[in-house]
């Protein structure tokens, strides 16, 4: 990974606004789902875009492929911008930029068997005759784990983490520089989890991808991504190096979530200051800081003035709080990594060992 | 964890304290010649959280539903050695028996909470109907009560979310009304399946030490029902682990997250990514769980276990000692003493 490699997507001001019409027991309201965000995603990188439900990530990550069009602000591709492409060049531009969907047993249609679902994009695009199709959708299902022969199958008769696969196949049927990943993992068991987090880390190396991560479990993050752009109500509040940002977080936010999340240690029952109430309304956003009506260091400015999101600290770090130095000056919060236990390590090593042997023998 | 802590654990387990204590528990339904609940065994103690883990398919829900009585039989064919709840056999109750008990001695939280509660009543009208069915008091008394109760799950103006319908609470809400309606009348004994997986992670955090406060308090046993060893290492004092059906292996949280036994243990441990430092590639395990009927004749977990063999494939392991409290379901454990070095 080279960290200073240039930005492949560019986002400037960008917002994404959905209007609510008046219904019987509501008034009209707009929705800010997405409100003003500078972001630049790097070639080859693995960016991961955290938050709760309704911080807007997953809006966020289909405006950054161009699957929906935003309402203010631009998104640059490779030094262009999406709103000048003309119909037939967005068409084409589809082929590079693609997506995972999180819920692979809806974002498959049920009637197409699976080799018309992932050679339907090289029919599109490409124009490839049935005969090539059908070579091409072989190499893709191997590519991904399947057999050729499971293309003759429905998606019916798949299970999660197979039909996830699928879904990977068609994404990385034309080709794709970006792939956006829209919690691609979480409605899988953890033992198949496993297995398409490898998957897309090792597609990622071969074929160069650069690859955007939405998603709400922060292990995965951790393990997955190079840097994480940490949202809450439409804003991104602190974007980071992955280890940086886990090892010490700075926005209060950040800290909170962090805190929050489970860590798979017995007995890990740490006193915590737990964040009170919940995400307000992204139709009323708080005024000023969106965050400060939940901040345990909340002042006076923070309800007046909305912080820029500017460099903080020495790492190429960006924080949008007013006091995030005297916060980070007045206890650090430094979550000690977890250590496995030595038998676990052994046991571990022996199962990684056994399996290996196992595909050998297989092989 | 001391010496200490093991005993007390044991002595919970076992002394009259225990609250809910099942033998050889299986589940099977219809014709169908293979039990997807096989020989299950536990008990919970008061004031002790227990949790069950393990992935889509393993069992663990259904064990819930039938301790539930909420498991229509037929189709589902419930067979145990024994069972205790409060010194009565709760597998043997009829269903009016059963409806006595249920939201007064035991109650259950379930993942969806939308789908739980009734949406065209009022959260007050669903909580006070519980303390009406159960407890002889008026209508006053139990309003009073499900105020008081909304109160202590931190739902703000308890008063005024009485007249409140499901629809416009947010979901951590209706998961805190939800808990409201299963402690009202304090059972003895609260189900909880997946309770936070719906919710994001900062209001899990927020039910979760809930859930504890309130154990704290009433010395309500808690059987969590989950597929996240994170939540368990947190919240759990005892774990089982089950696959298709079997329990793999259990002990305290300590002794099962320091000395993980089972190979299908150690794989979900190896493949849960970790909070710490990346540490290469996470472990996975091959496959996926087989159908009911292509379970293996010996260990279920045979197939995608990387140390089976022929025996592991034909005759099903009886359940072993591997420590204080701690027993696992396999023929190779230890498995350093089993492999060639």
């Amino acid at each position: 990974m080279t960290p200073l490699s240039r930005p492949i997507i560019e986002t400037v001001g960008l917002e994404k606004h959905f209007h609510l019409p008046a219904g019987p027991f509501r008034p009209a309201a707009t929705l800010r789902a997405v409100d003003g965000i500078d972001l630049a995603v790097r070639e080859g990188e693995t960016l991961a875009l955290v938050g709760e439900s309704g911080c807007g990530k997953s809006t966020l990550g289909r405006m950054l492929v161009g699957l929906l069009d935003p309402s203010g602000g631009d998104v640059v591709y490779r030094g262009r911008n999406l709103a000048a492409f003309t119909r037939p060049e967005l068409r084409s531009l589809r082929r590079e930029l693609q997506i995972i969907f999180q819920d692979p047993f809806s974002s498959l249609n049920p009637r197409m068997l699976v080799s018309d679902i992932v050679g339907e994009p090289l029919w599109l695009h490409e124009g490839l005759g049935r005969r090539a199709r059908g070579e091409r959708v072989a190499e893709l299902l191997s590519l991904v784990g399947l057999s050729p022969e499971h293309g003759e199958r429905y998606p019916h008769e798949f299970s999660g983490g197979q039909r996830q696969r699928i879904g990977i196949a068609r994404a990385l049927a034309c080709g794709p520089k970006v792939i956006v990943g829209d919690e691609p993992v979480s409605a899988l068991d953890i033992s198949v989890q496993a297995q398409i987090v490898n998957l897309l880390e090792d597609l990622k190396e071969r074929l160069g991808l650069t690859l955007i991560v939405v998603a709400h479990g922060l292990g995965v993050i951790r393990h997955m991504s190079d840097r994480v752009a940490v949202m809450y109500l439409g804003e991104i509040v602190e974007m980071a190096e992955t280890d940086a940002l886990f090892d010490s977080p700075l926005h209060p936010y950040s800290r909170a979530l962090l805190a929050a999340n489970p860590r798979a240690v017995a007995g890990d029952r740490r006193p915590r200051r737990l964040l009170e109430g919940e995400v307000p309304s992204p139709t009323a956003p708080p005024s000023g800081c969106r965050f400060h009506t939940r901040c345990p260091h909340a002042q006076a400015i923070c309800a007046e003035s909305r912080p820029r999101l500017a460099p903080a600290g020495t790492a190429p770090r960006q924080v949008a709080c007013h006091f995030w130095a005297e916060i980070a000056e007045g206890e650090v919060a430094h979550l000690p990594s977890p250590v496995r236990p030595p038998a676990l390590t052994r046991r571990l090593a022996l199962f990684s060992e056994s399996s290996n042997a196992h595909l050998r023998h297989e092989e | 964890m001391t010496a200490a802590d093991v005993t007390l654990s044991q002595a919970c387990g076992q002394a009259e304290d225990t609250v809910l204590a099942v033998e050889g528990l299986s589940i099977g339904f219809g014709s169908s010649p293979v039990d997807l609940v096989d020989d299950v065994s536990f008990r919970v103690g008061r004031g002790r959280t227990l949790a069950i883990v393990g992935e889509s398919g393993c069992g663990k829900s259904i064990t819930s539903l039938a301790l539930m009585g909420l498991l229509p039989s037929p189709p589902a064919r419930i067979a145990h050695r024994s069972a205790r709840f409060l010194g009565r056999d709760p597998l043997t109750l009829g269903q009016r028996a059963f409806a006595d008990l249920r939201g007064d001695r035991m109650a259950m939280i379930f993942q969806e909470p939308m789908t739980s509660l009734n949406p065209v009543f009022t959260v007050g009208q669903q909580i006070i109907e519980g303390v009406l069915r159960h407890k002889d008091v008026g209508w006053n008394e139990a309003r009073a009560r499900a105020v008081a109760m909304l109160a202590r799950v931190r739902i703000a103006g308890a008063e005024r979310r009485l007249g409140a319908y499901p629809h416009e609470l947010s979901g951590g809400m209706r998961q805190r009304v939800m808990i409201a309606m299963a402690l009202v009348n304090q059972p003895d004994l609260l189900i909880a399946d997946e309770p936070t997986t719906a919710l994001d992670v900062t209001i899990q955090a927020q039910i979760l030490s809930l859930i504890e406060e309130l154990q704290a308090t009433t010395g309500t046993a808690v059987l969590l029902i989950t597929h996240d060893l994170g939540v368990v290492a947190e919240t759990a004092h005892d774990v089982i682990v089950m696959y298709a059906g079997r329990v793999v292996e259990s002990g305290p949280v300590e002794a099962l997250f320091s000395d993980p036994q089972h190979p299908y243990t150690i794989g979900l441990m190896g493949a849960m990514p970790s909070m710490g430092r990346r540490e290469g590639r996470l472990l996975s395990i091959p496959g996926a769980v087989p159908p009911p009927s292509r379970f293996p004749a010996g260990c279920r977990f045979a197939t995608r276990c990387p140390f089976a063999d022929d025996r592991c494939h034909a005759q099903k392991p009886p359940m072993v000692e591997a420590g204080p409290g701690h027993a696992v379901r396999c023929w190779k454990a230890p498995l350093e003493e089993y492999l060639p070095s």
